[in-house]
């Protein structure tokens, strides 16, 4: 926190997301709190909310000490309050958008921010129109690596970049206590995971995703929901190209834990980029186990600088809404592509 | 033409025929000395000529090679009357009407990969060879490396489950010559794809053991925009078991000296890495960091082994035809993918290879 300023005030909104996921109380929460530019005030629920997941909002803000407020317009006017961190349903994101905007509040938003892309559009248009910063929260553009590889090949470290391949590959279990949780996001890994590496790959090269062929199915689950394991091959601007492997493949035991795979390869007309975002990282034989530990900035603790910084100085964020729906439009097609077997032109 | 003397070998101890294989190499270009140095390591192979249509060339290599004979012409090599197999290592258009007069002549062939430039011409030489029982084996070298045998065995021991995704590259600089040399004419090699894309194509296909059913290729004319060839191909393979591969071939990347290897397989049960640091040694220096170059023959000689103990044993090759053809068809599967810009079905370009 700068000398003599206060921290922004922040409303949890909802403890919801994909699937079992509860990237409010596991991610975001954890980091506000660790964060001396936040204060977490109070926790909500937009109105639609059923009772067990009130209830849960409920139990968290009694833990924190902090209030739980049934109606979200009352949140909003609580004093202090500046920014929403939002988990709420899917389909009520743009009237919660709606609403913070309306109130002049900031937004921090889960991926993916929307499952339509109307619904990136009006989050986009409402959240301009008002003022306010709405950041989806794609933290793994904020990896240590990804940020210098994006800094290099925007400084031509490696000429002009003219091939990218990544994988992202979640080695854990979903969150699920079950397969009927599991199935509870019945949209596949695609529209959870791809998010992250499709916007990496845009942030590192800063160019658009212009077309996609892509494959999918269900692997690991057997065949329960939509699929678990898929593979982008992109066009971007200028030609460039670019494959991702996308899924969750629950094995125990991988050394980097359960985030089994972030790594990018980035070639250029002069030399070619390694990016690992599981490292720098620590290899330790101990303890009847062997593991790979991180270390360095969290990369959500710098998301979340950014967003203290667009909201303190009013500059645009570095990313914004359109980005989520630039992810989101590609992600759609890739589903679309693997069905039809044809590539689709975005 | 020149005259060499022939090394008649006697029966073996165990009364066996131990007279060597008599193998003639023709095209003497840069991957012969690879085939030619593998032939020298084996002793139950004897080098008793070399084809090249310079004949200068053919001259020079079998001075070399301790003086054996040399021709500038087919006819006359399939003339030589103590010639059992030969080793092909001529422009990849020529392989169909070469390995032709092979099989006409009754000699068993190891074809240098790709085994023909259409999928008509690969397979009218596996019904050739097959008619006549001869032995007809692609050099498909990387399947005898160690790395790719290890992959391989990893693999069939079931430890990582069914193969859900692959990553193969092999990538690299500039090592062609200029403008006038056939790998950069399309109609010649079959476009990188034909020329080395089956090296990838074969060996991920060899490892999964299972059908390719889809092609999907992007390339990259990186090293010139005039080029008539993609010097860099990523090739996407769906196959029929629901796995998908990446495999990426280059000869259009800087710096100029990469050699860049990197596996990557992800199973049902879990997954192995053969990263690109994975080499036992590495060098920093200025030129960069790179791998000590290691025994780069061994994978040759394997090959050749491999080969020669099918000619004898009259079993398959470790590589048999219809792979090598298979190879090809992925090959132009991936030309078309490029042309199209679309996904290719395999069976549109099978004919009459076997799928």
């Amino acid at each position: 926190m700068t000398a003599g300023r206060a921290p922004l005030g922040v409303l949890l909104a909802g403890y919801g997301g994909v699937g079992a996921q509860d990237h409010q109380k596991d991610m975001y929460a954890p980091a506000f709190d660790q964060h001396p530019d936040y204060d977490i005030l109070a926790i909500s629920d937009d109105h639609a909310t059923p009772d067990d997941l009130r209830a849960r909002s409920r139990d968290e803000a009694r833990q924190r000490g902090v209030p739980y407020v049934e109606d979200l317009v009352e949140a909003l006017e609580l004093p202090g309050i500046d920014l929403l961190s939002v988990c709420t349903a899917f389909e009520r994101r743009v009237a919660v958008a709606e609403l913070a905007a309306g109130h002049g509040k900031h937004l921090l938003i889960d991926k993916p921010m929307a499952l339509t892309l109307e619904d990136c559009d009006a989050i986009a248009t409402t959240t301009t129109n008002a003022g306010v910063v709405c950041m989806p929260a794609h933290h793994q553009r904020y990896q240590a690596s990804v940020r210098d590889a994006r800094a290099a090949v925007a400084g031509g470290r490696i000429g002009l970049s003219w091939a990218v391949h990544a994988d992202f590959i979640v080695t854990s279990r979903a969150a699920a206590a079950s397969l009927d949780e599991l199935t509870a996001w019945p949209l596949g890994e695609l529209l959870n995971f791809a998010v992250y590496p499709i916007d990496c790959i845009r942030a590192m090269t800063g160019l658009e995703i212009r077309s996609v062929y892509a494959t999918r199915g269900g692997f690991f689950y057997g065949n329960e929901g939509d699929e678990d394991f898929g593979v982008l091959a992109l066009t971007l601007e200028h030609d460039v190209l670019a494959t991702v492997s996308i899924g969750r493949a629950p094995v125990s035991g991988h050394l980097n834990g359960g985030l089994g795979e972030h790594r990018y390869r980035v070639m250029g007309s002069h030399g070619l980029l390694l990016v690992d975002a599981g490292k720098p990282a620590i290899t330790v034989h101990g303890g009847g186990r062997s593991r790979r530990l991180p270390f360095g900035s969290d990369s959500v603790a710098v998301m979340l600088d950014e967003l203290a910084a667009a909201i303190r100085t009013g500059r645009p964020a570095d990313i914004g809404p359109s980005d989520a729906q630039a992810a989101l439009a590609v992600t759609l097609a890739a589903r679309q592509a693997a069905d039809d077997d044809r590539v689709m032109q975005l | 033409m020149g005259e060499a003397g022939t090394t008649a070998r006697t029966d073996g101890p165990d009364g066996q025929d131990a007279r060597p294989t008599r193998v003639a190499v023709i095209g003497t270009g840069f991957v012969a000395d690879l085939h030619l140095a593998a032939i020298g390591r084996l002793p139950n192979a004897e080098l008793v000529g070399v084809l090249d249509v310079d004949p200068q060339h053919a001259a020079a290599t079998a001075q070399a090679n301790g003086g054996i004979r040399w021709t500038a012409g087919l006819d006359e090599l399939t003339a030589w009357p103590d010639l059992d197999a030969c080793v092909v290592c001529t422009p990849s258009d020529t392989h169909a009407s070469i390995g032709a007069v092979l099989a006409s002549a009754g000699k068993h062939v190891l074809m240098e990969k790709p085994l023909a430039i259409t999928t008509a011409d690969a397979a009218a030489l596996v019904d050739a060879f097959a008619e006549r029982d001869l032995v007809l084996m692609g050099a498909h070298t990387h399947r005898f490396n160690d790395y790719a045998m290890t992959v391989k065995a990893i693999l069939d021991t079931g430890d990582v489950g069914n193969v859900v995704f692959a990553r193969l590259a092999m990538l690299g600089g500039w090592i062609w010559p200029g403008w006038q040399h056939w790998v950069l004419d399309p109609d010649r090699s079959g476009g990188h794809a034909l020329h080395n894309g089956t090296h990838v194509l074969d060996l991920v296909t060899w490892w999964i053991g299972d059908r390719p059913i889809t092609v999907y290729a992007q390339g990259r004319k990186q090293t010139a925009a005039e080029l008539d060839i993609h010097d860099y191909e990523s090739i996407v393979v769906r196959y029929e078991g629901g796995a998908t591969v990446v495999c990426e071939i280059s000869r259009g990347n800087q710096p100029r000296s990469l050699e860049y290897r990197e596996v990557f397989v992800q199973g049902t049960h879990g997954s192995l890495s053969l990263p690109w640091d994975a080499e036992g040694s590495l060098v920093f220096d200025g030129d960069g960091t790179s791998a000590l170059p290691g025994d780069g023959q061994k994978g040759f000689t394997r090959q050749l082994a491999s080969w020669l103990a099918a000619i004898r044993d009259g079993q398959p090759p470790d590589v048999t035809a219809e792979d090598a053809a298979r190879a090809v068809a992925l090959g132009v599967a991936a030309e078309r993918s490029l042309d199209s810009g679309q996904a290719i079905d395999v069976r549109s370009v099978l004919g009459q290879v076997p799928a």
